[in-house]
């Protein structure tokens, strides 16, 4: 699209001044109109009025009704013979004026002689008026002498007749080029008479070469340089003031072809189609597409780079002896060290007594003070041997206050990165299998805990923590207390079986279900007999809390396989993998 | 070989930033009030917002964050929302909750990867009945959460820049003389406000709790308060239950004695393997 901008640059207006329009006086531009204010209604209903006038005049009827100025008898006019003080030629020209005005001027001029005949036009003085002057604006012209323009002034392509009728037009019409060119008519050999117009196409009537079509460019360029030629003969270029100069830069620099192209641009730009306008703004707007994707990926990169690459070594905050202040980094260092001595035994034979090993050993199980001396003298020595200087280290040590504030915190073993309080929080409900999970989950929903912890900070975790594992004990015991229940339940029933059995009764169906129903199940299981499903279910509340413990249950139960021969069929049934061995081991044995 | 200093961590250190991750949603004028606004489709009946920010007067956020993404239900225009500097918002309307993903991208300095938290858009009143009473009252509901972004073993550089000074410039950044000294001056709590010149600057909770800090050392000391009850609570019926299983534990040594070694380990095996069948 082209802004105010580029039309100003077509233009070769330099952005904001208007250095070109040399001599031309600016006009001032008229106010803008004051809206009209709508008279004779209040102003509350004005304003009611809004930005549009409203649709009905309003008519004031003060102004209808207001009495006649009253101004005393009709004034008397006078024609005026008056001569034009801008005009050299004396020429007599008549208008209307206010007689006692022009009473008074004739007074004036002619020293109060006034021959009092007013009535005719002959014998009335005439004026001398200086009112028209003001409108005659004379242009600065840059003037020469003759041998001026033989120094300095000649061109190829013109001649001195051509530039001064070129500088008498310019003169004429005040800087107005486009007048200029559309009047600029010259006619070589000084003829410009209207009777030899005719035949200055003629050979013979032309002394010089035949008249070129100028183009404003033409023109403005003779004329520029003319102006800067003279300028700088007239004040050198060191004596220039800045206005000066920059006036006489911009004269200089005047490139009639770049004003051409300039010009053929222009005219382009608004010759062009809609479809073209569209088509423009269309590529404009996927060029900034375009960069700003560009932009995006670069700053991207860039951020990659930087995590990628090793930025600049900060050698002040690098810690050097922080990691021997650790038992644990003491212990690599001297390790370390010990093979380098190896090392150096293997090269150079055998070791020279109470070496330098005895002594870090020593000096490493020393008291801290000592320590601290001793991971100095050894960092020295790794100095030398790996030839790597380790940077200078500033301690990392804030005060317990600055700490605090700060939020920082010492632990004794982290894995560096990012984390979320609330992750922790979450994990700490995770128990090792799902059900148990979920079993942790209802009990702190029973508690009326729920389920995100508004605060995950590190001290509500940590009793949190405790919570959790409270309640993960309290489980376990009463997994464990459910379990022997359902064992007691069975040897109750088998005790009361084993009574009825040796009163010589059947065992009663229905007395006491969950005793009487596990004693039925017991004594299929001893005949062979796959117990079926609801037969299961009776079991009761004991295996209620299942798979948790299944693992150790289920090391029991290989025991019990292995043993009881008699349950062999039902082992075989089972299809947890766990007990597949134990369960083919018992069949073959009961094959035997 | 040791690392390279520049990805040099400090070691055994944990620094610690509070975050509010939340949304906030307010009803919108229902189709045709002509104070709903224009160019929102006739179903949308909310108007939500969903945030990152910082406790107020905490050191700034920009320390450690660079930019955050949200990632808002599929359907909505350009779903992936970044924000390159505060406030990291995104608001939008519409009429169903969600979860968004917001992504932390965290400064260079810390060569950290960036991390995906998740927040449920509530738009609808929940909580408690005074909670829901609020929300009506006010017309807005809000769900925020506490996080607690932990920066374990940092690096040389961020350790730097999470314990300077100038983390509170951004406070008192852009003020100055008269409207300087009425931040400075005393908080509606009658204390210097936190972050101030003569308030408390720290990266922990506020203090004390109010109406518009809804996170602060009172509500973490009640929280921890309430999970010690629980703890309490817990510990009785532990005690209960180790009673009745020793009690259990008696009755069951005895019937073992009196049914004799096989008897036991049948129905040991049995009170097990009946479980182990389920599965």
């Amino acid at each position: 699209m082209a802004t105010g901008r580029d039309v100003r640059d077509i233009f070769g207006l330099p952005a904001g001044s208007d250095a070109t329009k040399t001599a031309v006086p600016k006009r001032a531009k008229p106010a803008a109109p004051a809206k009209p204010r709508i008279q004779g209604v209040a102003r509350e209903v004005a304003a009611l009025y809004g930005e549009r006038p409203p649709p009905v005049a309003v008519y004031e009827e003060k102004k209808a009704y207001r009495p006649k100025r009253n101004t005393g008898p009709a004034k008397q006019w006078v024609e005026e013979r008056f001569t034009n003080q801008a005009r050299s030629d004396g020429l007599v020209l008549r208008h209307w004026r206010r007689k006692d005005e022009w009473e008074k001027l004739v007074a004036q001029q002619q020293d109060g002689d006034i021959s009092m005949d007013t009535s005719s036009l002959e014998v009335q003085p005439i004026v001398s008026r200086s009112d028209f002057v003001k409108y005659n604006v004379e242009v600065d012209m840059p003037t020469f002498t003759d041998e001026e323009y033989d120094a300095h002034l000649r061109s190829d392509d013109w001649s001195r007749e051509e530039t001064d009728y070129l500088l008498s037009l310019v003169k004429d019409y005040a800087y107005r080029w486009p007048v200029i060119w559309d009047r600029y008519d010259f006619q070589p050999g000084g003829a410009q008479g209207p009777q030899e117009k005719g035949d200055s196409n003629a050979l013979s009537t032309m002394p010089f070469a035949p008249t070129k079509a100028r183009t404003v460019e033409d023109l403005k360029a003779r004329f520029y340089d003319i102006s800067a030629r003279l300028m700088r003969l007239r004040i050198p270029e060191v004596q220039m003031d800045a206005e000066q100069y920059q006036l006489y830069e911009t004269l200089q620099k005047y490139n009639p072809h770049s004003e051409r192209n300039r010009k053929e641009l222009a005219a382009a730009l608004m010759n062009r189609s809609m479809d073209e306008v569209k088509e423009e703004e269309f590529l404009l707007t996927e060029l900034q597409r375009i960069n700003m994707a560009a932009s995006r990926l670069d700053a991207e990169r860039d951020e990659l780079r930087a995590r990628l690459e090793t930025p600049i070594p900060n050698p002040g905050n690098a810690p050097g002896l922080q990691s021997f202040h650790t038992s644990a980094g003491l212990q690599q260092l001297f390790n370390q060290l010990v093979a380098q001595e190896k090392n150096k035994k293997k090269a150079a034979g055998p070791p020279a007594p109470g070496g330098r090993l005895n002594l870090s050993t020593t000096e490493a199980a020393g008291t801290p003070t000592t320590n601290g001396q001793a991971a100095q003298q050894l960092a020295a020595n790794r100095r030398t041997s790996m030839a790597q200087p380790p940077p200078p280290t500033p301690v990392r040590q804030l005060s317990p206050q600055a700490e605090y504030r700060f939020n920082v915190s010492t632990h004794d073993r982290l894995t560096s990165g990012v984390s979320f309080g609330s992750d922790k929080l979450l994990k700490m409900r995770q128990a090792k299998s799902n059900v148990q999970t979920q079993k942790i989950a209802a009990a702190l929903a029973e508690l009326g805990i729920s389920e995100i912890i508004s605060i995950p900070t590190s001290r509500v975790a940590e009793v949190f923590e405790q919570l959790v594992s409270k309640v993960g004990k309290l489980l376990d015991v009463r997994k464990v207390r459910e379990k022997e229940e359902g064992e007691c339940r069975v040897l109750e029933a088998m005790k009361a079986q084993k009574e009825a059995k040796e009163n010589g009764m059947p065992a009663v169906e229905g007395s006491g279900r969950g005793n009487a129903g596990s004693a039925a199940a017991v004594k299929r299981e001893e005949v062979g007999e796959t117990p079926r499903p609801e037969e299961m279910e009776v079991d009761g509340e004991g295996e209620e809390d299942a798979d948790g413990e299944a693992d150790e249950d289920e090391g029991r139960s290989k025991r019990g396989t292995s043993e009881a021969v008699s349950t062999s069929t039902r082992a075989r049934k089972r299809s947890a993998s766990v007990l597949s061995q134990a369960s083919t081991k018992s069949t073959k044995r009961a094959r035997k | 070989m040791p690392a390279p200093p520049a990805n040099k961590r400090v070691k055994n250190k944990r620094i610690s930033r509070n975050i509010i991750i939340g949304s906030e949603a307010y009803n919108l004028p229902p189709v045709g009030d002509p104070t709903r606004p224009k160019g929102i489709p006739d179903d949308h009946t909310k108007r939500w917002t969903v945030y990152v920010r910082q406790p107020p007067g905490d050191p700034d956020i920009r320390a450690w964050l660079n930019k955050v993404q949200f990632k808002i239900f599929n359907t909505y225009e350009n779903p992936l929302r970044t924000c390159e500097s505060p406030p990291f918002e995104v608001t939008e309307t519409g009429w169903g909750g969600f979860n968004i993903d917001v992504r932390l991208h965290f400064q260079p300095i810390s060569g950290e990867k960036a991390q995906y938290r998740q927040h449920f858009l509530q738009l609808e009143k929940y909580g408690d009945e005074k909670m829901q009473a609020m929300q009506e009252r006010t017309g807005c509901v809000r769900s925020e959460f506490l996080e607690v972004v932990q920066f374990n073993e940092p690096t040389e550089a961020l350790f730097e820049a999470l314990t300077s000074e100038s983390q509170w410039d951004y406070l008192t950044a852009g003020m100055k003389g008269a409207k300087k000294a009425a931040a400075m001056a005393v908080g509606p709590n009658g204390r210097p406000k936190r972050g101030f010149p003569n308030g408390e600057r720290t990266a922990q909770l506020p203090e004390k709790g109010g109406e518009d800090v809804p996170f602060s050392g009172e509500g973490e000391d009640a929280l921890i308060a309430l999970i010690r009850e629980k703890i309490g609570v817990v510990q009785k019926s532990l005690e209960e239950e180790t009673k009745k299983r020793e009690e259990t534990e008696k009755r069951l040594k005895d019937l073992r004695a009196e049914l004799g070694h096989d008897a036991a380990q049948q129905a040991a095996q049995q009170a097990s393997g009946d479980r182990s069948r389920r599965r």
